[in-house]
């Protein structure tokens, strides 16, 4: 440990002292130091390893400082939250064309079986609305085969009268 | 809660299908498309084929809609998929059900009968 003198407010000689009780006793980076081998007073700010003894020190005594921002770099933009991947709705879709027995079903499977690639292509948007499409033609399917029952339903209800 | 609603409706439709022959009842629903245009989609045939397939009649069943030996296997296994695979068993078959590959050939496999049946087979 090197034994630094400095100069007090009144310009009196002090020390010599350790360099890490230098803060302690009111030392600031202006203060003018001196050690064996220097050829003259020179303030703490101009030795560098005063300043980073200053510098650890302060760090002991607070927090540490929030990570520096890189003001050369611009701060990367936040990814945008990703959204969760629609359901394909192939099972509906398979569904509805099987047992709705209704070619609007095959509509259904294609924009379904889009769904999961527009997905991995990052097309969110995209395979929200063929997701969506999908969806429709699945209820547009279902109400049609529902709608085909009541039909089969009254016209066997009616030819038995 | 789901799973049970899923099993119940499936349970329910298959027993309906045992019981009834949609041959010979008139009031089972009717497929639009065909009631329209006189044609066969593509699962014409899918109920009574369901009643005969119930009774364990594969025959019978496969001569309303052969499509079907395909559409079940790959129906079923997307519900195994999407229902119950809550502990990662079927994670394989939902890679191969799912795959972009597969529901294209599918696709390509159900308009072709489609177009097929109409025309070759029409007045069988």
């Amino acid at each position: 440990m090197e034994y630094y003198f400095y100069l007090n407010d009144r310009n009196e000689q002090q020390g010599p002292i350790s360099a890490d009780q230098l803060a302690s006793r009111g030392v600031t980076l202006n203060t003018k130091v001196w050690k064996q081998g220097m050829s003259q007073w020179q303030s703490v700010s101009e030795i560098p390893e005063l300043v980073a003894l200053f510098e650890q020190q302060q760090r002991g005594a607070t927090p540490p400082p929030p990570p520096p921002a890189f003001d050369t770099v611009p701060p990367t933009p936040r990814p945008q939250p990703v959204p969760s991947k629609p359901d394909n709705l192939l099972v509906w879709s398979i569904l509805t064309t099987v047992l709705c027995c209704l070619p609007l079903g095959i509509v259904a499977i294609v924009y379904s079986s889009k769904v999961d690639s527009l997905w991995t292509e990052g097309k969110y948007e995209e395979a929200r609305k063929a997701a969506e499409s999908a969806k429709i033609y699945c209820l547009v399917s279902l109400g049609l085969g529902i709608i085909g029952g009541i039909i089969g339903f009254l016209a066997g209800f009616l030819s038995a009268l | 809660m789901k799973k049970a609603i899923v099993l119940l409706v499936i349970l329910c439709g298959l027993g309906i299908y045992f019981m009834i022959d949609p041959e010979s009842v008139s009031f089972m629903p009717r497929c639009v498309f065909h009631w329209c245009t006189g044609l066969d989609c593509p699962a014409c045939g899918t109920q009574r084929a369901m009643h005969q397939l119930l009774h364990g009649h594969l025959r019978e069943a496969f001569a309303y809609n052969p499509f079907l030996l395909i559409s079940l296997p790959y129906l079923g296994g997307l519900i195994l998929c999407r229902w119950f695979n809550n502990k990662g068993w079927f994670d394989g078959l939902k890679r191969v059900c799912y795959h972009p590959v597969m529901v294209n050939i599918y696709l390509i496999l159900l308009v072709a009968w489609w177009i097929g049946r109409n025309i070759w087979l029409h007045n069988g």
